[in-house]
């Protein structure tokens, strides 16, 4: 009996404090239904926040997939697969076997089937040079433009498709009987990689390449057993069916097949794009970290707004809790009432941000191709995004419930935050001083939690600092205008005798304004920084240098042809080292540019404390250079000479009228007396040099002699030069002509000695000659220069004296890490090689500025055989890079949605205002203020508020901006930033802003104070209730 | 059931303690309803509070129901305590209706609630509000608010109920209601109260009268009987009025003779030596009310009140709280319009002027002086009065109003550092340094020491006498009451302590 009793109270006692509990809740629910419209407030601006924290996560990872499909698809259609080639087959497998089991191992990775194919090495058959290839699907590939697509192979007839022409109807010879049903060309060639190129024989024929249906087509043909062949599975790719969370499992699946096919045979190879989905998925790693630098500035916004809506909710929190104090209520039930009305705004403002959060990304995602469910999965729905909603909630819930209870400001409180705030000044500073953040770093895990805490920290500062100086400065302000107009000196009066109040709108309005300053801004960073990017990699409009095919600018056209489709400036860029500190050596960049062009590169302030035209007048400052010469009036030269010594080579460097230079040999000859002679090429306009080198038999005697014994006895030798005739005319009896390189030339007599093998020269002086170039160069370099700024440039052998007559810190295309760069005059430094070398002054690139259109001009030919990159090219890519884009619109919708909470936090705050100032407004008014001057000074107060609040937040932005820009050294497109960031402030942007603001904030106070002030009665205050 | 033994209770500020309690004892015997009597600043709301542990001693001691006051905990006054507010409107919260309000505290001590809405129906119906129990506060009368809220403090039966003006915002129809429900609950369940109160009807309820100054009881009595005056320690708080009949002596000679105390006055100033500004004939009317009457929704403020208030006079409006004091300085001021009837000052009716011009006028013709002053907290005594000055466009003596009302040691001092009542004196400065034609005064020695209250008191006649101001006063004090040269009482049935 006694344990049913026991029973039942223990079951009376559960019940009692289940009732116990429920009474503050139904308190908490009657508030929220009488306050209705507060709490709405409240939640949507919970929601908004929460909303932009998942468009954040969300836009990430769109952004992160975006860029992993745009990646893999800008891939060579051959590496955009997963692919097994053969060289043969695993010992004890066939065909068949093999096929299966590629077939398994690539159905792990890909669920598209592959397609096999059968290569064959070129083949002489009947005579002709074929190349043979097996397609499964060929009807698929091929472009009919003649014929049919085969259809049989068997031995007496094997119906093949010719790609191209000029092939052979039917080839026959022992078994083979080939019969061409048809001619036209593959689609996606690039899918097969080379196999599909044919091979040429030495003269120079092709092989004809013909492809039978069907993969093992040949495997038919007795004729063929026993001929080697390649085989191919290759699994196309679809980039957009391709996500970035699919890549580490599919990278590990990768390495399971991988395995499992090295256990038959190390022939069978697999490959795949590992290296773009790696390097999509690093890139995508750095993206990410640095949107947690978004998340952490809404948190922020979170927290200020959550701290405004606390200032509101206060009263009314501190007169219900005074109520249940008076009815009894325990310090839990307390807890309770209070807890349970403000987690039910903050629950429902989170659940409304939520769902409009993942609303927005689901939209964005479909309008992106991406399914929506699998992107909000990964975002909000990964360990991540679930925490960090929640710890968003928690602790604006928990900043609000701390703000709603705390006591007004007191002094010894502000010593607190003071203290704080020096910490989060430390927190700060010890992380920088830890170093930037590049590419390598982030995408190794970066910082995250610094990235995450510092526009908190830095905000948290500013709003404590203004907190510091609001109060004095309203005080000292109200001081000053004692005298002036009444509705100023009340507005001044409000906002210092409230400091609590005023300093957290104003602090509100600072970290609102100031986040949304930094948003603007830092995307107007980045795109700055993509601007900069092209033009650091495309210092005008083109830069066209030789391709694959190894043919010069200046050889592909002459400098006129590109007069036509802008500036064309010739550049040398050459290799090169130069005394480093101490003993150590640099390898600089050596570009050669015309002194003119610095004026029109793409420049920041920060290359140089030099301007771009201070730059070009010091280096042009010995003006343009230009190789002296002898005239050539006809082609075919004569030149006798008398050699005594070791046999020698002689050449003529020449130029035409291009500056083309090209070396003539006249021949070589040994001791004797000889006649020299030559036909000069077409268009030769200038004698420039005569070359003495050691005959080549010597030569190769020389350097075994050298390699196998070292050092021995220098060749050596005279030659005695006659007339040098062009036609009937001469052109020189070498009178005034000069000899480098290890030789004396007195009275047409060359006393030579080929000490190192070298090449002699014999010229006329040159205007470089004895002049040290110009050069502007790195401070790597200028800080180990020789006394007056002198260095020299070791130059492929060629010594070039050199003296520094600027410094930059970076120059666009010439970003040589830590080794630096070295800029002169490209005619004086090419006028110096030549004069050393003729020929080793060519420039290899022109830099052209010119319009869009030249674009298309420059893909045809002539310059169809160069590689042209194109600075509004490299823009567009940048541009349009999905990272880069998500960034952008993140940043600009953050910059937005900062804003609009701003007016919503100071709409809550004036209304929280008027509310708590009842009191004074009507013993004003009962003093004999009008409504109208307070109306006045509700105005001006709103507008000392908002002034602050810019004021404020401008430089809030700025330092942010200028701090993260330092930390993080990386471009939108997540790739190191060259040249570094640099910080561009929004000011267009911050004003449109901001005048949006003012208008928002404008229209609330007008509304505000009707409300405040209508009727023909001021309103009683709560105490005056008699 | 309730002892309370050398009460001290100081709160600290900036300018030092004030003294709410000073040594008070006070003993209620069980089932006893006691009222409290005292002029504002008496320390009768910090008796109860101090007694509900809301509010702690400073020094001495006491017990409620057998529990130390140091021990009176939540739980305590959950079970035990019932606690009613003068301001129905504080009291009851706006968004609960009214059978949750009653059932509140049941529910918070962990009833049942269906059980407890139970309780609260048949309370509601014994107030005679059954059929408004789903509504909520604001759609009620003032009455019916108090009754809601007597019904939420007995809903739980508890041991003591402590009442602090229970009828304080209501006429006096519904005073008498709620007195009469009062009596019949707290006496219906056998518990005790203890109201503080200045109605008559507290006074036909109780038990017993306690009278309560400068936070000590200083006479108690039985309703209908004349109060007899505590003697603690020694001391003996003569009454005013006998004070008076004796010219205010400083020194007394005391002698027992035949069981009787006799008190003889060495000192003091003959009455017709007293220097009481004299009376000026009264002058004209500066500002009247014809016929006003003022609602507020459905309660009837002020019902067709007629006066005239004079130059050169000193008039106190007295009546309970609610009465309609505080309505009428508002109506005289401009700062409320009459719900019927006309206002005039200077002879010009109110009634056609925009709520700017009513500013207009009181810049330059009214002062008023309400029960919170909004001063500005970090501005000095100084600089206050000299806002005030600027507000109006007014060259004044600030200087000099506040050395009137003794704050010459104070200008200055940040108004944030002062003291209650040295706020009170400041406002009171600011008020007279414009010099205006009509002076309002709402509860002016609301927290003042009697001396303090006696020289604001002096102040303000002096204020009329000699500067020829018509003076309008609210107040429940007999100090400024008996300086008064007029006493209105809007509604007859007022008791107020100028006996004491």
């Amino acid at each position: 009996m006694s344990e049913a009793v026991v029973r039942q109270g223990a079951q009376a006692e559960r019940r009692s404090l289940r009732w116990r509990a429920r009474a503050p809740l139904v308190v908490a629910a009657a508030r929220l239904r009488g306050h209705a419209g507060r709490a709405v407030l409240v939640g949507a601006g919970i929601a908004a926040s929460i909303a932009m924290l998942v468009g954040v996560l969300g836009g990430s990872v769109i952004a992160r997939d975006r860029a992993v499909q745009r990646a893999v698809a800008a891939l060579p259609a051959s590496q955009q697969s997963f692919r097994v080639d053969a060289f043969g087959l695993a010992p004890g497998q066939n065909y068949a076997q093999a096929d299966r089991t590629i077939r398994r191992v690539l159905s792990s990775l890909t669920s598209t089937a592959p397609l096999r194919a059968m290569f064959f090495r070129e083949l002489r058959v009947a005579g002709g040079l074929v190349q043979l290839a097996s397609l499964d699907d060929l009807g698929r590939f091929a472009r009919v433009r003649s014929g049919r697509i085969p259809r049989i192979c068997v031995p007496a007839r094997c119906e093949v498709f010719e790609l191209g022409a000029g092939g052979r109807a039917a080839w026959d010879q022992n078994g083979i009987h080939l019969v061409r049903v048809g001619r036209g060309v593959i689609r996606d060639r690039a899918l097969f990689g080379d196999f599909l190129q044919p091979a040429r024989e030495s003269n120079g024929a092709r092989a004809t390449l013909l492809l039978a249906s069907g993969s093992a087509a040949f495997d038919r043909l007795p004729a063929f057993e026993g001929i080697f062949r390649s085989y191919s599975w290759i699994a196309p790719l679809d980039p957009r069916r391709l996500h970035v969370w699919q890549i580490p499992p599919l990278l590990r699946r990768e390495s399971r097949a991988q395995a499992e096919l090295a256990r038959y045979t190390d022939a069978y190879e697999l490959s795949g794009p590992d290296a773009a989905l790696t390097d999509a998925r690093a890139k995508g790693r750095v993206s990410a970290q640095r949107m947690v630098l978004i998340g952490g500035e809404v948190s922020t916004l979170l927290l200020g707004f959550a701290l405004v809506c606390a200032i509101g909710l206060r009263r009314g929190l501190a007169a219900e809790r005074r109520r249940l104090l008076e009815r009894g209520a325990r310090r839990p039930q307390l807890w309770l009432a209070v807890g349970a009305e403000v987690s039910a705004m903050s629950v429902l403002g989170a659940l409304v941000g939520v769902a409009a959060g993942a609303g927005i990304v689901a939209v964005v995602a479909a309008r992106a191709g991406l399914p929506d469910a699998a992107v909000l999965g990964h975002s909000l729905g990964s360990p991540l995004g679930v925490a960090l909603v929640l710890v968003a909630w928690l602790a604006g819930t928990a900043a609000v419930l701390a703000a709603a209870r705390a006591r007004e400001t007191t002094r010894s409180g502000l010593r607190l935050l003071d203290v704080a705030a020096l910490g989060a000044v430390v927190t700060v500073g010890v992380g920088l001083a830890r170093g930037g953040l590049n590419a390598d770093t982030l995408a190794a895990g970066g910082d995250a939690t610094l990235l995450l805490l510092l526009p908190g920290l830095v905000s948290f500062v500013a709003a404590v600092a203004a907190g510091r100086l609001i109060g004095p400065l309203m005080r000292a302000a109200e001081r000053a205008v004692r005298q002036g107009p009444g509705a100023l000196r009340l507005a001044l009066l409000a906002l210092a005798r409230a400091p609590s109040r005023t300093i957290a709108t104003a602090a509100f309005l600072i970290v609102s304004l100031g986040l949304a300053l930094f948003a603007a801004s830092y995307r107007a960073t980045l795109e700055r920084s993509a601007r900069d990017e092209a033009a650091f990699a495309v210092p005008l409009d083109y830069a066209v240098s030789e391709g694959s095919q190894l043919v010069l600018p200046v050889a592909a056209a002459p400098l006129s042809r590109y007069r036509r489709l802008g500036t064309p400036y010739p550049v040398l860029r050459l290799s090169g080292t130069v005394a480093g500190p101490g003993t150590s050596v640099l390898s600089p960049t050596v570009l050669g540019v015309p002194a003119a062009a610095l004026t029109h590169l793409h420049w920041r302030s920060d290359f140089s404390h030099l301007p771009p035209a201070e730059l070009a007048s010091r280096l042009g400052a010995d003006g343009p250079a230009r190789l002296r010469g002898v005239r050539v009036t006809a082609p075919d030269v004569s030149l006798p000479v008398r050699v005594r010594g070791t046999p020698v080579r002689l050449d003529l460097a020449v130029a035409d009228s291009h500056g083309r230079i090209r070396i003539v040999p006249l021949g070589e000859r040994g001791a004797g007396v000889w006649t020299l002679a030559a036909l000069l090429p077409r268009g030769t306009r200038e004698l420039l040099a005569l070359e003495l080198s050691l005959a080549s038999a010597q030569r190769f005697g020389y350097f075994h002699r050298e390699a196998e014994v070292g050092a021995t006895g220098a060749p050596a030798g005279t030659l005695e030069l006659g007339p040098l005739r062009a036609g009937a005319h001469t052109l020189t009896h070498w009178r005034g002509w000069v000899a480098r390189g290890g030789a004396r030339l007195a009275h047409r007599r060359v006393t030579y000695s080929f000490t190192q093998g070298q090449t002699i020269l014999l010229r006329l002086p040159q205007p470089t000659d004895g002049h040290a170039l110009r050069v502007v160069v790195s401070p790597e370099v200028a800080s180990a220069a020789g006394p007056n700024g002198s260095i020299t440039l070791d130059l492929e052998d060629q010594q070039v004296p050199a003296r520094i007559v600027g410094v930059a810190a970076r120059f666009p295309d010439a970003d040589q890490q830590d080794e630096g760069f070295v800029i002169a005059d490209e005619s004086r430094l090419a006028t110096a090689l030549d004069a050393r070398l003729p020929g080793t002054g060519t420039p290899g690139e022109i830099w052209l500025s010119g319009p869009p259109q030249a674009e298309q001009t420059l893909r045809r030919a002539p310059f169809a055989v160069l590689d042209v990159a194109s600075r509004r090219a490299i823009e567009r890519s940048l541009a349009g890079d999905p990272l880069a884009r998500g960034m952008e619109l993140t940043l600009g919708a953050a910059a937005l949605a900062t804003l609009v909470l701003a007016a919503l936090g100071f709409w809550l705050a004036l209304v929280s205002e008027l509310r708590d100032e009842r009191g004074e407004l009507f013993d004003l008014e009962a003093q004999g203020v009008s409504p109208d001057t307070l109306r006045s000074q509700f105005r001006l107060r709103a507008a000392i508020l908002v002034a602050f609040g810019a004021l404020g937040g401008a430089l809030l932005g700025l330092i942010l901006s200028r701090l993260v820009v330092a930390l993080v050294r990386v471009s939108a497109a997540t790739e190191t930033a060259r040249p570094p960031l640099r910080f561009e402030p929004a000011w267009v942007a911050a004003a449109a802003g901001l005048g949006a603001l003012a208008v928002a904030a404008a229209l609330i106070v007008e509304l505000t104070a009707k409300h405040a002030f209508r009727g023909d009665s001021p309103e009683r205050a709560t105490w005056s209730l008699e | 059931m309730i002892e309370v033994r050398d009460a001290f209770r100081i709160f600290e500020s900036a300018a030092g303690g004030t003294v709410a309690l000073q040594g008070l004892n006070l003993t209620v015997e069980p089932g006893e309803i006691v009222v409290v009597l005292g002029p504002s600043g008496s320390g009768k709301t910090t008796l109860l509070r101090v007694l509900s542990g809301l509010e702690r001693l400073s020094a001495g001691g006491g017990n409620v129901l057998g529990t130390q006051l140091r021990d009176i905990d939540d739980a305590f006054r959950a079970r035990n305590l019932g606690l009613l507010d003068q301001h129905y409107a504080r009291s009851l919260s706006a968004d609960l209706a009214c059978r949750q309000t009653v059932a509140l505290q049941l529910e918070l001590l962990g009833h049942d609630p269906r059980q407890a809405g139970r309780a609260a129906d048949d309370l509601l119906e014994q107030v005679g509000l059954a059929d408004r129990a789903d509504d909520r506060p604001g759609s009620l009368s003032g009455g019916e608010q108090q009754r809601v809220a007597v019904c939420a403090a007995v809903a739980h039966r508890p041991g003591l109920l402590l009442a602090d003006e229970p009828a304080g915002e209501l006429d006096s129809d519904n005073a008498a209601t709620v007195y009469r429900l009062l009596d019949e609950l707290v006496r219906g369940s056998g518990a005790t109260a203890l109201i503080v109160s200045h109605d008559a009807h507290a006074a036909s309820i109780a038990d017993r009268l306690v009278y309560v100054r400068d936070g000590r009881v200083v006479a108690q009595a039985r309703p209908g009987h004349d109060p007899a005056f505590a003697v603690t320690h020694g001391w003996v708080r003569l009454p005013d009025a006998v004070l008076a009949q004796t010219g205010h002596p400083s020194l007394v000679m005391v002698e027992a003779a035949g069981g009787r105390l006799v008190l003889e006055p060495i000192d003091g100033t003959p009455a017709a030596a007293l220097t009481q500004t004299a009376a000026a004939a009264p002058g004209p009317v500066v500002a009247a009310v014809e016929a006003v009457e003022k609602r507020y929704g459905r309660r009837i403020v002020l019902d067709g009140l007629s006066r005239g208030f004079r130059a050169g006079a000193l008039t106190a409006v007295v009546g309970r709280s609610g009465s309609g004091k505080t309505t009428l300085l508002h109506l005289l001021a401009g700062l409320e319009r009459p719900s019927a009837g006309d206002v005039t000052l200077g002879g010009d009716s109110l009634g056609g002027l925009t709520r700017g011009q009513l500013a207009g006028l009181r810049r330059s013709h009214v002062a008023l002086v309400t029960q919170e002053p909004g001063l500005v907290p970090y501005l000095t005594a100084l600089e206050n009065v000299e806002l005030g000055l600027y507000l109006r466009g007014a060259d004044g003596g600030p200087r000099e109003a506040l050395v009137q009302v003794g704050l010459e040691h104070h200008l200055n001092l940040p108004a944030a550092r002062l003291s209650a009542g040295e706020r009170q004196r400041v406002a009171i400065a600011r008020a007279l340094a414009a010099r205006t034609q009509l002076l309002l005064v709402d509860e002016p020695t609301a927290r003042l020491d009697e001396e303090n209250a006696r020289s604001t008191g002096a102040l303000l006649a002096r204020a009329a006498h000699e500067h020829g101001a018509a003076v309008v006063c609210a107040t429940h004090d007999g100090v400024l009451i008996e300086q008064a040269d007029e006493t209105i009482s809007l509604d007859g049935e007022t008791v107020y302590s100028s006996q004491m």
